[in-house]
């Protein structure tokens, strides 16, 4: 839950609220991109652009509460602070490090970049079994090639392996 | 009758002439691994696999694909029997009895029970679908495209019947968002729209990456940080001669078993109703109606009989409305709805009507595919448990890879890979704050629908647009269906309320 302290009150918001913010400004960001189109094209979206205003202020209405005692708050918000957006330190570094592997994907190629990415996400999340740190990747990478670019014949990047 | 015997003849042909069985196969003994994981849902397992079907024919993939549907429920049983813990969703009414008859030592005779009981009320959904297809494609033929607009729009809404009054704003906020991203791409008139200057986005935002994101991936993150994802203490020895005797338990109750199958496939037929509801539903009636029901809850036999039938007859309801309606009825079938897409035929009632010997060869290879199931889940029973012990810290990685290889086979571009690590991101908070993941994935597979339908509707009715909706008597009904899911809620908490204060009184 966010605090903010205004006036005498306090002002409070539950992070839920994150979830409807990112939807808001996709929804103000596509009407942006499409208000110069036809009034046809824009039959469903102008209908969905209200409907979404309309379920985005009952969600506020549920998540943003101000309360004029702030001391009365104060168990309010530790209780509720305990909830988090569910990010802990192992969640952030598997994330940036998935994000880091999909950026160089297409350089360094499928048949580096999966055993890479498995190999330092299993150390991240403390795998120190030497042998499963060696075979898991290199099988996983196997399989992945075999289903994927000899059987279904979908192209993965080759990356760095298209120079040769 | 002559017209449907002429179809199931044509399947049976189909199916005993190309490559199905292998697929049927494939599909069930996946489906029972992937079911039997929890934290696996079989939107999850469709989604991991769908890339599997782009090279297929739409026969083999869509049995595929169905096989997978029927047999997480049928894994996730086991998992629910054995070790208290639902492989999925589906499963958790069979705890209530299933797990005390495992504490009981009759582990092995709870899963005999169980598959026997889903098989049957599998079999009692799909023979009924058999019969009532061609009577929803006589029907199908009266649909316009004002009443496959608002068919659209109740896909999302009737998400809010189940939801609470409090969590209504949510559902619909997810769908809605879920329908503006699924119109996004070039309009039927032929204008860019949101695309963001990005030609990835003119044909639109593709529902596998989508899949993926909001199922998958965000699964795959709220994996990270446990250590397993059952409890290792648990464990349970079987045997199949138990098992056997456990089928002959669950027939002593064919009451049970037709009303629970016709409960659920009654339930399955409602969008996003889904198997929990009418495993609980089907649980909580056969309680009642029992003479053995004060003993429910105790290891009673008839107390997972009901679950069972429930659970997989629900399934066929949900197919059903899937493929006639074009509405899913579950977030799997959600999911079945983009590999039709995928497989370029257009889901809802003009595949019903174009398309009717390829939807009977689906159902007809549903039936068969109940008995290799009940085949292969008495073997499944013996070794999936050993899956369990694999800890999340190597899972989650490894499903991570397929993700990424998955939506990458989608339309072999980067693209597609970063919008499903954000639809991930996006999922996994939605999960966190209890917003509706399948209401965002129907609109995503519903919004193209809903756009080209009312612009058809404008095109055919122009100023009279608005007058047709409550003038079509077929429309007129949806629209009440609409007002009414996404009001209900609200009145039944408001009646709740008053009936507490008139007792408090």
């Amino acid at each position: 839950m966010f605090c903010f302290k205004v006036g005498n009150g306090l002002l409070t918001i539950k992070k839920s609220a994150v979830v409807v913010v990112i939807f808001d400004i996709f929804t103000v960001a596509y009407a942006i991109a499409s208000w110069h189109l036809s009034s046809v094209s824009l039959m469903v979206p102008r209908f969905l652009f209200a409907g979404i205003a309309i379920f985005s202020l009952m969600c506020f209405k549920q998540d943003i509460h101000y309360v004029k005692d702030a001391a009365e708050d104060k168990s309010d918000g530790g209780e509720a602070g305990h909830q988090g957006l569910g990010l802990s330190a192992k969640l952030c570094a598997f994330l940036a490090l998935s994000l880091l592997t999909l950026l160089f994907f297409d350089t360094i190629g499928a048949v580096l970049s999966i055993p890479l990415f498995l190999i330092i996400t299993m150390l991240i999340l403390d795998v120190r079994n030497i042998p499963l740190l060696i075979l898991l990747p290199i099988i996983m990478d196997a399989f992945v090639l075999a289903v994927f670019k000899w059987w279904l014949a979908v192209p993965l990047p080759a990356g760095i392996f298209t120079l040769f | 009758m002559g017209e449907i015997t002429t179809y199931v003849a044509d399947a049976l042909a189909a199916l005993t002439s190309g490559n199905v069985w292998l697929w049927i196969f494939l599909g069930t003994f996946m489906g029972i691994i992937v079911g039997a994981i929890p934290g696996f849902t079989s939107s999850m397992a469709t989604g991991i696999l769908l890339p599997v079907t782009f090279s297929l024919t739409p026969i083999n993939a869509l049995v595929f694909l169905i096989s997978v549907y029927i047999a997480t429920i049928y894994g996730g049983s086991i998992t629910a029997i054995l070790l208290n813990t639902p492989g999925a969703p589906e499963s958790s009414a069979s705890t209530f009895d299933g797990y005390k008859m495992t504490l009981r030592g009759q582990g092995c005779e709870a899963l005999g029970v169980a598959f026997c009981a889903s098989a049957c009320g599998g079999l009692i959904s799909y023979i009924f679908m058999l019969f009532a297809m061609v009577p929803i494609a006589k029907m199908a033929v009266r649909i316009g495209p004002t009443e496959m607009f608002l068919i659209a729009l109740m896909g999302v809404s009737i998400l809010a019947v189940l939801s609470s009054s409090a969590n209504v704003p949510r559902t619909l906020l997810s769908g809605f968002i879920g329908l503006l991203i699924g119109t996004v791409g070039m309009t039927p008139t032929g204008q860019w729209r949101a695309t963001f200057g990005s030609i990835y986005l003119a044909e639109g935002v593709q529902v596998v990456p989508a899949i993926i994101g909001f199922f998958a991936l965000s699964e795959v993150f709220n994996m990270v940080g446990k250590e397993f994802i059952v409890n290792r203490e648990v464990q349970t020895k079987t045997s199949v001669r138990k098992i056997v005797k456990g089928f002959l338990m669950a027939l002593r109750h064919p009451k049970t078993i037709l009303v629970s199958g016709i409960t659920g496939m009654l339930i399955g037929a409602i969008p996003a109703a889904g198997g929990t509801v009418a495993a609980f539903t089907a649980y909580g009636m056969a309680k009642k109606s029992s003479k053995d029901g004060k003993d429910f809850g105790t290891g009673c036999p008839e107390g997972l009989v009901a679950p069972e039938a429930a659970n997989n007859a629900c399934t066929g309801g949900a197919l059903m409305t899937t493929l006639a309606l074009g509405v899913p009825g579950s977030s799997t079938c959600a999911i079945l709805l983009g590999a039709l897409s995928i497989q370029g035929m257009t889901p809802g009632p003009m595949l019903v009507r174009d398309q009717l010997p390829l939807v009977y060869v689906l159902i007809v290879a549903a039936i068969l595919s109940q008995v290799v199931m009940l085949m292969m889940a008495t073997g499944a029973g013996f070794g999936l448990t050993k899956l369990l012990n694999i800890p999340t810290k190597v899972l989650a990685p490894c499903i991570m890879v397929f993700c990424i290889a998955g939506a990458f086979s989608c339309r072999n571009t980067m693209f597609d890979v970063y919008l499903m690590f954000a639809f991930g991101i996006v999922g996994y908070l939605m999960k966190q704050f209890d917003f509706s993941l399948p209401a965002i994935v129907l609109g995503i597979v519903l919004g193209g629908i809903a756009d080209k339908e009312i612009i058809r509707a404008h095109q055919l009715f122009r100023s009279r647009l608005l007058t047709a909706f409550v003038t079509r008597p077929i429309s007129l009904v949806l629209l009440i269906v609409i007002i009414f899911s996404v009001t209900w809620p609200y009145i039944s908490a408001a009646m709740k309320k008053r009936k507490q204060n008139k007792g408090e009184c």
